[in-house]
């Protein structure tokens, strides 16, 4: 069954079209990574997807509901409950530590509580680093925050803006294991935008993007 | 209330419709959101009876007395509905208590009965005010139109403010914070502070529960404390009233009669607020934990917002009792006391002299020294040409004095009014009573008859008392 | 929402910017402070308006019209009229005492009524007494009981002093006396300057209507009438006070709304961010509302203390009285200050809640 769904999507900015034409459809539990050179509309893709943009024409549906011209205090709530989003830069908040970072996302879900968001650092490996602000901790680490803080409110969707973009290879490996071992205990659906060929090879479906269309869309066997 | 104007009648038609709207707005989206809409049918029927009698009431014989009934009237009803939520308030504490309560089905015809009761109950008092209010002006004034038409003018404004505000999103809404507790307590509000300032002071509960209090206390320990009073024992009877005297002061009153206000809903707020909530089992969505989270934080934020009215509630009143336990001590007049000497077994004072005259109904207080303590002598014409004379101090009360409020004495120490016509009797809280003689001139005291009265005075403070 | 946690997070986020947030809570502060005197000094200066009168039991001024004096015997022929209660007559004059020029008020001392006077000592029981305003207890040092030299042009007379009385006026430093001694200090003889009358409430215009028409030389004023030609001087004052109190209040909003916009300008990503995570616009304005809020509550508070600081100050100094502070300073102040801040706040904070959370995430 269905879980996104685009249909005919174009999105325009003053005089560029990001994207022409786009049909896609995603399924639940699937990994599917975007890849393509910069200004072929990948980043655009993904933030219509989760409804921080919308799309010029065309319609787009989660989970069977409408977002294209969702109004934009529905779409807080939908994207509070189904979505979660990683950045290329961890935009973690520098004055609260880790532990708080990811209670604000449980704040605007329902309610923060300490014990669950610990349990999440825990389990992403950052126990001993509960207290700790962003400074204070590597790149590596604080995207694994920024996994536990988009995981908190267990998400249908999890979307991934080059997440290891600033990480050298040992860590990138790291955080697509982790990303690996997440999906598959609790299927939640990937979307993942990338420039990079070796994280390309994770998931099972990989979309070429140029130019603002889909150059093709195929589902790679993992060897 | 005589003095009616024309733009009192605007202001108290406005009045009542905004209060009576803000209460119908509640109502309302309470009544929406529990699928109780046909509960406002009564409510109007009842809204309709009240100002009907009301309006009506000066011209109906049958109805007159209501006349000088309306401020009991007005404060019964607001204690009617205290006491209604803070039944209700109690009842849904969920104290086992009422757990054979809870499985008692009440039926959709109690509840409209009862909605047609607290509305008349509500509406009322003040729609019979308002209606000998109006009266009364029509009579004086040239055209009974004329009132009447500047209230319907005045309740037509306060319509067409309030009622828009029914499409307020916040205010449809309202009924996510009021339950039948919550709109009882509102109601009570409602009368409490739509008297204004006057109204605080004279219809809260405070004042009546904290004069009771101390009434209570007054009589209860002169009945049964003097009949353990050695007279000899001068040591004794000191420290114990000094210990006792506690409970005649007006702050402990107050103080006591506002906890006995707020135990309920204070209670009801430790039961809600204080307490982890139960959270309905998932049955079919799957488990996790944000789903389990927003379960309990919808829990939990019902609670709360529950609550509110009834936090609200606790701070008017605290604020209420504030801002009166400031004024329960008014300007009383209180002259310092001017010096005597005793000639010859004898204390005369002057009727009149250049700088003061004991005809002027002003009390005059005099002090005389005597084998180291002072004296005090507190003289006042009565209304009825005759001298009052006697110490100023009582039996019972540490001896602080009086002062004079208008027509009335006040002993400073438990603030009991005296009015000055029945000056002269003596025991309780009166001031005790000197055989005095007068002539044109002088009003004479024997010394004998000051020293074996001031034998009876309390002096829980040795020497003399402040002012 | 759980309140406690948006305390939390909201007050470690205003803690970031201490040091603009402490600016623009300053300028409240300021703008407060200017609201809240020019409010206190004009209240409770009207409260001393007509109080007077109103402290020597009177509601109707009697003086004579074109300077001059009345002689004694007015004052029986005013109690004569219907619906006069009563009525007493004083004399003013001046005295050296102790090398110091002070005022002499001379009175009818059996109608002297102590309604609000505070009197230590005692009142004068016969001729060659007088009492003395509190505030010459410190500056002239008089003791009482003892005989003080009055010296007015080349008359001196000896009066001894038998107690002070205090009631926050002009009478505070003079010396009140009976008629006769009065008299005698200056040398004149049967002079009243001004009679007080007191007239029954419910025949009141009637017994004014009766006074003018018997006494035709004299003004008869009522409380009411004093009252406000007081009131007219200050006025004038209240103008200029007002146009002061908005230019500061102008400038502080200026401030602090450019506060609040550097504010969320600098919190654009977090604002992002928040979007991404699932706050809706409300939401984030809340943060950025409490931030103003704190302001408003931190300026109007301090304002409020120095506004009454202020106050007491300027009144001393212009009056020579303190004044009483309403009760309801204290409320003003903090809603002015609340207003302010939210009020210049309320453009930024609508920017805020309206940022495009793509742009931002997509740049830096």
């Amino acid at each position: 069954m269905s879980l996104i769904e685009l249909r005919n999507v174009s999105k325009e900015y003053r005089n560029t079209h990001a994207l022409r034409g786009i049909d896609l459809v995603v399924s639940r539990g699937e990994w599917m990574n975007i890849v393509g050179p910069s200004g072929s509309g990948k980043s655009t893709l993904l933030n219509i997807i989760g409804g921080l943009d919308s799309p010029t024409s065309g319609e787009v549906s989660i989970d069977s509901v409408d977002i294209s011209r969702l109004p934009e205090d529905d779409m807080a709530v939908l994207r509070r409950e189904k979505i979660g989003f990683i950045f290329q830069q961890s935009h973690l908040i520098p004055y609260l530590t880790a532990v708080e970072n990811v209670m604000l996302a449980q704040y605007f879900h329902s309610m923060a509580e300490e014990k669950e968001a610990a349990d999440a650092l825990s389990r992403v490996g950052l126990g001993h680093r509960l207290e700790h602000r962003p400074s204070q901790m590597s790149g590596g680490e604080q995207q694994r925050v920024c996994i536990a803080r988009a995981l908190i409110n267990n998400p249908e969707i999890l979307l991934a803006d080059e997440p290891t973009g600033n990480l050298d290879r040992e860590n990138t490996r790291l955080i697509l294991e982790l990303l690996d071992k997440l999906h598959s205990e609790e299927g939640f659906t990937i979307v993942l935008v990338t420039h990079d060929p070796f994280v390309a090879q994770w998931g099972r479906r990989v979309l070429t993007m140029e130019d603002g269309r889909i150059k093709c869309d195929e589902s790679i066997c993992r060897l | 209330m005589s003095q009616f104007v024309v733009s009192d009648a605007l202001l108290a038609g406005f009045r009542e419709t905004a209060r009576g709207g803000i209460l119908y707005l509640v109502f309302l989206s309470y009544a929406s959101l529990t699928q109780r809409k046909y509960l406002l049918a009564p409510f109007f029927l009842g809204i309709s009876v009240a100002f009907l009698t009301g309006l009506s009431a000066p011209y109906i014989t049958a109805l007159l007395p209501l006349k000088g009934a309306v401020g009991n009237l007005i404060s019964g009803s607001f204690a009617l509905f205290f006491i209604f939520s803070c039944a209700a308030l109690l009842q849904s504490s969920e104290l086992p208590l009422f757990e054979p309560f809870r499985l008692i089905r009440i039926s959709d015809f109690f509840y409209r009965i009862a909605t047609l009761f607290l509305a008349v109950l509500f509406f009322l008092p003040e729609a019979t005010g308002t209606g000998f209010a109006a009266a009364e002006t029509a009579l004086m004034r040239e055209g009974a139109f004329v009132v009447y038409f500047s209230l319907a003018a005045g309740a037509a404004a306060g319509g067409i403010l309030i009622f828009p505000l029914g499409r307020l999103t916040f205010v449809r809404k309202a009924g996510e914070v009021f339950d039948v507790p919550q709109i009882l307590l509102l109601c009570a509000i409602l009368k409490l502070f739509g008297s204004g300032m006057k109204g605080i002071e004279q219809i809260t509960l405070i004042p009546s529960v904290q004069a009771g209090l101390m009434k209570f206390f007054h009589d209860f320990v002169h009945q049964n404390f003097v009949l353990f009073m050695v007279p000899d024992h001068m040591l004794l009877r000191t420290t114990a009233w000094n210990f006792i005297g506690i409970f005649f002061g007006a702050n402990f009153a107050l103080f006591v009669s506002l906890l006995l206000l707020l135990s309920v809903p204070l209670f009801f707020l430790y039961r809600k607020l204080l307490r982890e909530p139960v959270v309905p089992a998932v049955s079919d969505a799957p488990a996790t934990g944000a789903v389990i989270r927003k379960l309990r934080h919808a829990v939990l934020s019902e609670r709360r917002k529950k609550a509110a009215p009834v936090i609200f509630f606790v701070f008017l009143i605290v604020t209420s009792w504030y801002v009166r336990g400031g004024q329960t001590s008014p300007r009383l007049y209180n002259p310092a006391p001017k010096p005597l000497v005793a000639d010859n077994g004898l204390v005369r004072i002057l009727i009149s002299d250049p700088t003061m005259d004991l005809k002027d109904g002003r009390i005059h207080k005099f002090s005389l020294a005597h084998q180291g303590k002072n004296i005090r002598i507190l003289v006042v014409r009565k209304p009825d040409s005759r001298f009052s004379v006697c110490l100023d101090a009582c039996e019972i009360c540490p001896p602080e004095g009086y002062g004079q409020k208008e027509d009335l004495l006040v002993c400073i120490y438990c603030n009991t009014p005296i009015p000055v016509r029945t000056l002269g009797r003596p025991g309780g809280c009166n001031p005790i009573p000197l055989e005095a003689a007068s002539d044109n001139s002088f009003i004479s005291i024997k010394l004998d008859e000051l020293l074996k009265k001031t034998a009876l005075v309390n002096a829980g403070k040795s020497g003399e008392p402040g002012r | 929402m759980k309140k406690k946690r948006f305390l939390h997070f909201f007050l470690r986020s205003a803690a970031q910017r201490k040091g603009r947030n402490l600016m623009a809570a300053l300028s409240v502060m300021l703008a407060v402070a200017v609201v809240t005197g020019m409010v206190g000094i004009t209240s409770g200066v009207r409260e001393k308006l007509g109080a007077e009168l109103r402290a020597y039991g009177a509601n109707v001024l009697v003086s004579p019209a074109k300077g001059g004096s009345f002689s004694k015997e007015i004052i029986s022929r005013i109690r004569n009229i219907r619906g006069v209660d009563d009525a007493s007559g004083q004399y003013f004059t001046v005295a050296s005492i102790r090398g110091h020029e002070v005022e002499v008020i001379g009175l009818e001392l059996d109608k002297f009524r102590k309604m609000g006077w505070k009197l230590f000592g005692r009142l004068p029981g016969r001729e060659g007494e007088m009492l003395a305003g509190i505030n010459l207890k410190t500056g002239l040092k008089p003791a009482e009981g003892n005989a003080e030299e009055l010296i007015h042009g080349d008359l001196r007379r000896e009066m001894i002093l038998s107690g002070f009385i205090e009631r926050g006026g002009p009478e505070d430093s003079a010396l009140i006396m009976s008629l006769g001694d009065a008299w005698a200090v200056s040398g004149a003889s049967d002079v009243i300057d001004v009679v007080l009358v007191r007239v029954s409430p419910s025949a009141f215009e009637e017994a004014v209507r009766q006074l003018r028409v018997t006494l035709p030389d004299a003004s008869v004023k009522s409380v009411r009438q004093v009252a406000s030609a007081e009131e007219s001087l200050l006025s004038k004052i209240r103008l200029l006070m007002l146009l002061v109190t908005a230019i500061v209040v102008f400038a502080s909003s200026i401030s602090v709304a450019s506060t609040m916009a550097a504010n969320v300008f600098e919190r654009r990503e977090e604002i992002g961010l928040m979007k991404a995570l699932g706050a809706k616009r409300r939401d984030i304005g809340a943060f950025f509302f409490a931030e103003s809020l704190l302001i408003g509550a931190a300026g109007g508070f301090f304002g409020c203390l120095f506004g009454v600081a202020a106050a007491e100050v300027i009144s001393m100094g212009a009056f020579g009285t303190f004044i009483r502070p309403a009760f309801y300073l204290p409320a003003i102040s903090l809603l002015t200050g609340l207003l302010l801040s939210l009020v210049s706040g309320y453009f930024p904070v609508r920017d805020a809640m309206r940022s495009d959370p793509a742009v931002i995430l997509r740049g830096e």
